[in-house]
């Protein structure tokens, strides 16, 4: 979530506890014999609003279980996720006095700071990611379609250098596909969403050799399986004919689709990968929590 | 109004009877009849309904059979509907409400989260922009529903149909309709509408009728007429024609053009009218108008001096009398010179050289002329001259002079600034400039009202800032002008996480009714959902009426959609998607396809993906109200 001047009230409402309970916490410091301690009434206070705190923005995953629900906009409830999540951390480190104490209390801190650096990563890849996103990939796509996407490509890309150097037998997937949408295409004439596509050419031609080759080695492995490399450069077939012009510029710009389309794949991984850590360990922060409480109560 | 559907077909609406019609009833009804072979026009009405695999069912659902009691609505002003009525027994009354707002719409984010909005204000600019923008899922301004003036009441009676303008535009219904007495109505959709007035007996009379009626009711409708008196607008809405798009009068629906004589005012009733002008890039989009804005006013502009560039002889004074520089001009001996000098003078090439006005400015070219010409006293071959030029061929020497016309400039030599046309399905009032003029002559308060309007128009039109020149562009070329309610996502914003996709599937029986792509505006996504366009193409030539709207802006697509996959192949935009039925009924031929759109989640207080998108990303606005060129240069 993008922060900006929205949060402002957010932000203040958080500094303004977070220095109250830094004063509270210098007080107990500095009037506690032993130290600060998580039993003492203070302590025990920092806890339980802090456990409260954290409870309320995990509550965000199950506000997005029921979307439908009119309790407050997914919007609203990520800022509390946030700003309550990180007024949660000033809370759990003044209830543990900043030590780790035992085992369980300090499984549980190291999940508390892993959940909240992850959570904080999280929130700055959020700032410029979309932003670099839209900017670096105007070919962009849903997520879920790009694998589709490509094989439409590749098959695009075969259609256009078959016209021009003539049928390719190495290309099968494509000729495969290709015979599919015109079964298609016979089967439901009035789906309007296909296109005439173009034959193979039959005659030979000075370049179709030379293209066919060049398709194989470079055109069609890169939309096949990419990689970080540059596209394939065409420019000296669209130089040496130029009658194929727009065909071949087309095909160059398949390749840069597809080159665009990588890089949203790790993009979108980037954005989201963190998720993997921060969602599991906030669980089993819950869990780990659930049991610290029991085994301070009996204790 | 609530429907209640019964097995048998009868249905109840706020406890009135009605009941679907058939085939059979509309041929029986003396209306219907075609006035040269019954046989023809059950033919063409059952051609409208060919694309059914079965028989034609026994009721078509195109057309209902209703009853009013005497005070009864029969229809409300503001309300959205996608039928028109004709009356069979009794006598009802139109009426144009006086200064009233139109109905709530339902999906209305604002008036749902307010307090939430107002807390948590997210945009910094392009909301509230302007006093009259349109908020989300309101009535467009674009449809008229109240006037100062009202015009008195029309009585309706057996014969008269009425709301064709909702049927065919789409547009709020524009009058209350009220039964003055026990009235038989059979409400009909657009497919028996199209029907009766292509090959009905009364066709030509429902087409006048609705001519007629378009035409009052925007001259009453309109700002810039509000000061004539009631005869004074009759004579005009005589004097009036309408102009549509299938009018034989229009080519490439182009209505008027730049530098042609001024001599209409029009009126837009419907649909979205492009301005622009030609210039050395190529077109320049000024505008778009839409419902109840005007152009072609040049006409009514004051009188005020023009000037002229004129081509003298100074060093032979009584050589020719001057010639303005208008075009082209060729200086030279031969006949067909404009400005011709004297044969004997064999110095001067037969075609010596050439004014010609391009990409706004005035060259002079020399044409490979024998011993040159001089600008300024300096030889050239092509050079831009201005006023106060001094040009010489040879012993002859010509001076560029502006001159003032005539203050008073004559109705003919008064031209469109920009040529005006007809975007998608339109309709304009034509009323000739010298109508109107006379009305200004009589109407000194008209006078003033009518140049305020032009003049404000001039202004509006001419001196746009190139700023905005960009986004009008982008509205144009993506349709947006056309578009009442457009989900748009921030891209800076969005994760891409999909929550406003789940939620749509979630909200919709797992089906989603749009896409997270689409073009682009600047940051922003234009998505793959319905627009709720002021002309939705989707909704033409359904052959059993299930898309349509009822009382509100959002389209919707009932369960009697037989997956013809005419909407979906209209829609623009490929908004309209085909899902296979989850549990096909098992019958020969039945449909295992129906059509889906966005419905702005009707039902729910504001559209579920805005709802849960948890970056603040997905908004649902106009965007001609929302985007500012801001949006369009941020790219």
């Amino acid at each position: 979530m993008r922060i900006n001047a929205d949060h402002a009230r957010w932000a203040v409402a958080t500094a303004a506890v977070t220095a109250a309970t830094t004063a509270f916490y210098a007080y107990e410091v500095s009037s506690s014999p032993h130290g600060p301690s998580g039993g003492s009434v203070l302590g025990l206070t920092f806890g339980i609003t802090g456990t409260i705190c954290m409870v309320l923005a995990g509550l965000l995953a199950a506000r997005k279980k029921v979307v439908t629900w009119r309790i407050g906009s997914a919007a609203l409830w990520t800022k509390m996720h946030l700003w309550f999540g990180a007024l949660a951390v000033p809370l759990i480190l003044f209830h543990s006095g900043f030590r780790l104490g035992g085992p369980l209390s300090a499984t549980l801190m190291v999940l508390f700071c892993i959940v909240t650096m992850s959570g904080v990563v999280g929130v700055i890849l959020q700032q410029f990611i979309p932003a670099l996103m839209t900017a670096r990939v105007p070919s962009e796509t849903v997520r879920g379609q790009i694998d589709y996407v490509l094989a439409g490509l590749a098959v695009d890309a075969y259609e256009l250098v078959s016209s021009i150097a003539g049928v390719i037998p190495e290309a099968a997937e494509e000729q495969a596909r290709l015979a599919a949408e015109d079964e298609l295409q016979t089967k439901r004439p009035s789906y309007w969403k296909q296109t005439a596509r173009q034959r193979p050419a039959t005659e030979p031609n000075a370049l179709g050799v030379e293209l066919q080759a060049f398709y194989l080695a470079e055109v069609r492995p890169y939309l096949r399986t990419g990689g970080r490399t540059a596209p394939p450069d065409l420019r000296r077939f669209i130089v040496e004919a130029p009658e194929f012009r727009g065909k071949l510029e087309r095909v160059q710009n398949i390749c840069e689709e597809a080159r665009q389309l990588r890089v949203q794949v790790r993009l979108h991984a980037l954005l989201h990968d963190w998720l993997f850590l921060h969602v599991p360990l906030s669980f089993a922060l819950f869990v780990l929590t659930a049991f610290h409480i029991y085994f301070a109560l009996q204790y | 109004m609530p429907v209640h559907r019964h097995e048998t077909g009868v249905v109840r609406t706020d406890g009135l009877t009605g009941r679907w019609l058939s085939l059979e009833d509309l041929g029986k009804l003396e209306f219907f009849r075609s006035g040269k072979s019954t046989t023809k026009f059950r033919a063409r009405l059952n051609a409208n309904f060919e694309l059914t695999a079965e028989p034609p069912q026994p009721w078509l659902k195109a057309a209902v059979w209703r009853e009013y009691e005497p005070g009864d609505v029969i229809c409300e002003a503001g309300g959205y509907g996608s039928t028109a009525f004709l009356i069979v027994e009794g006598s009802a009354s139109a009426s144009i409400p006086e200064n009233t707002s139109p109905p709530p719409v339902p999906g209305r984010t604002r008036s749902a989260l307010t307090r939430l909005q107002r807390m948590f204000r997210r945009r910094t600019h392009g909301t509230d922009s302007a006093p009259d923008a349109v908020a989300v899922g309101e009535v467009s301004a674009y449809a008229t529903v109240s006037c100062d003036r009202p015009p008195m009441p029309a009585m309706l009676g057996p014969g008269d149909v009425f709301g064709i303008d909702t049927c065919i535009n789409f547009y709020p219904r524009e009058a209350t309709v009220r039964a003055q007495e026990r009235c038989v109505v059979v409400e009909m959709l657009r497919s028996v509408l199209d029907t009766i007035r292509l090959a009905g007996a009364a066709s030509g009379g429902i087409a006048a009728a609705y001519a007629a009626a378009a035409i009052h009711n925007q001259l009453s409708l309109s700002s810039i007429f509000r000061d004539l008196t009631g005869e004074q607008l009759e004579r005009l809405a005589q004097h009036a024609e309408l102009l549509t798009n299938d009018s034989d009068a229009l080519r490439d629906d182009v209505i008027c053009r730049e530098g042609h004589p001024a001599d209409a005012v029009y009126l837009v009733r419907a649909g979205t009218i492009k301005i622009s002008q030609q210039k050395a890039g190529g077109e320049l989009i000024f505008s778009y108008l839409g419902r109840g804005t005007a152009f072609g006013l040049e006409a009514l502009l004051p009188g005020r001096e023009s000037t002229a560039l004129m081509l003298r002889c100074t060093s032979h004074p009584t050589l020719m009398p001057d010639v303005e520089i208008d075009g082209s001009v060729t200086l030279g001996r031969s006949a067909d010179c404009e400005a011709r000098l004297p044969k004997e003078a064999r110095a001067v090439s037969r075609r010596h050289c050439r004014f010609q006005v391009r990409d706004e400015d005035l060259y002079l070219a020399d044409l490979d002329s024998d011993n040159g010409t001089l600008l300024n006293g300096e030889p050239i071959r092509e050079a831009i001259v201005v006023a106060g030029d001094v040009i010489t061929i040879v012993d002859y020497t010509f001076e560029l002079k502006r001159v003032v016309r005539d203050a008073t400039t004559a109705l003919d030599a008064r031209r469109h600034g920009a040529t005006a046309t007809g975007l998608d399905s339109f309709e304009v009032v034509r009323i000739p400039t010298a109508e109107v003029l006379r009305a200004t002559a009589e109407n000194e308060r008209f006078r003033a009202s009518a140049r305020a309007a032009a003049g404000a128009l001039a202004v509006a039109a001419w001196q746009r800032p190139a700023s905005e020149q960009g986004l009008i562009d982008d509205l144009v070329r993506l349709n947006l002008y056309n578009s009442q309610n457009v989900l748009l996502i921030d891209l800076d914003r969005c994760t891409r996480c999909d929550e406003c996709v789940k939620a749509c599937a979630t909200a919709h029986d797992g089906v989603a009714r749009f896409t997270r792509d689409g073009p682009r505006l600047g940051s922003y996504l234009v998505t793959m959902a319905c627009r709720s366009c002021t002309d939705p193409k989707c909704m033409i030539g359904c052959p059993v009426g299930s898309i349509r709207r009822n009382d509100s802006l959002e389209i919707h697509i009932e369960n009697w959609c037989i997956g013809c996959e005419r909407c979906a192949s209209q829609c623009p935009f490929g908004n309209i998607n085909m899902v296979e039925l989850a549990a096909p009924v098992p019958r020969p031929a039945a449909p295992t396809l129906r059509a889906t759109v966005c419905d702005l989640c009707a039902g729910f207080d504001g559209p579920n993906c805005v709802y849960a998108c948890p970056h603040d990303a997905a908004i649902r606005v106009n965007p001609a109200a929302f985007l500012s060129p801001e949006d369009a240069r941020s790219r």
